[in-house]
């Protein structure tokens, strides 16, 4: 992993089109903004380690009583209606 | 063209079919081409197209949640090339547990995809005030709640 030192309103370029600069440092958070191209996701890594983590768990095989269960639900909004 | 599915075997796929995901799903990002196939009357599944054991049950959020809404930035519109609203649908995918009715879905990130180029993405909002993993709301939906 690259280290780099950087003061505030100093930045980075990564390639040719994104910049990432340092906006704002206030006791042990860092403020980045960041210029990238629309193509480029750019997301705070924990929330994709939740998503990633989720997918994972989503994936896992059903066994056959579950399948039957879940191919049994219908969609029944007179009835809910009804019920109500 | 031939396609191993987890629940369905073997199948023949009209290439047609196919919907490409350029950057997989967060964890699975070597899946690029899925296909979305009918799994009962409410869920359907997105199998991949390169593995059989990758796949996924999804729904339709609207069903559980009349207001759902999701607006997706002018990046993933870009990405997706979305030109008309009525061209993109989208999913979200349930951890199911047992039993069933205690399953959730993920309703923060949901899938979008662009039905008309048949392309499709993850998109993880930085904020939603949905969860990752909101309770399914299974009982209201077949009135049995």
């Amino acid at each position: 992993m690259l280290v780099l030192s950087r003061k505030l309103g100093e930045s980075i370029r990564i390639g040719e089109q994104i910049e990432v600069k340092i906006v704002g440092i206030e006791g042990d958070q860092v403020k980045l903004g960041i210029s990238a191209p629309r193509a480029v996701t750019i997301l705070r890594k924990e929330i994709y380690e939740d998503i990633q983590r989720e997918n994972s768990q989503a994936a896992a095989a059903l066994n056959s009583e579950l399948i039957t269960a879940i191919q049994s639900i219908k969609r029944n909004v007179a009835k809910k209606q009804h019920d109500k | 063209m031939q396609i191993k599915t987890r629940y369905f075997g073997e199948q023949d796929i009209d290439e047609a079919e196919v919907i490409t995901f350029p950057n997989g799903l967060p964890g699975f990002d070597d899946d690029l081409r899925f296909v979305l196939q009918p799994f009962g009357d409410v869920f359907s599944i997105l199998q991949s197209a390169d593995h059989a054991d990758v796949c996924f049950v999804v729904t339709n959020p609207f069903l559980f949640f009349k207001n759902y809404s999701v607006e997706l930035p002018d990046t993933l519109v870009t990405q997706l090339g979305v030109s008309r609203r009525e061209d993109v649908a989208v999913l979200v995918i349930v951890t199911v547990h047992t039993p069933f009715a205690e399953s959730t879905a993920n309703f923060n990130a949901p899938v979008v995809i662009n039905t008309l180029k048949r392309v499709g993405c993850q998109y993880i909002p930085d904020r939603s005030q949905y969860s990752v993993r909101e309770p399914l709301a299974i009982g209201a939906l077949t009135g049995k709640a």
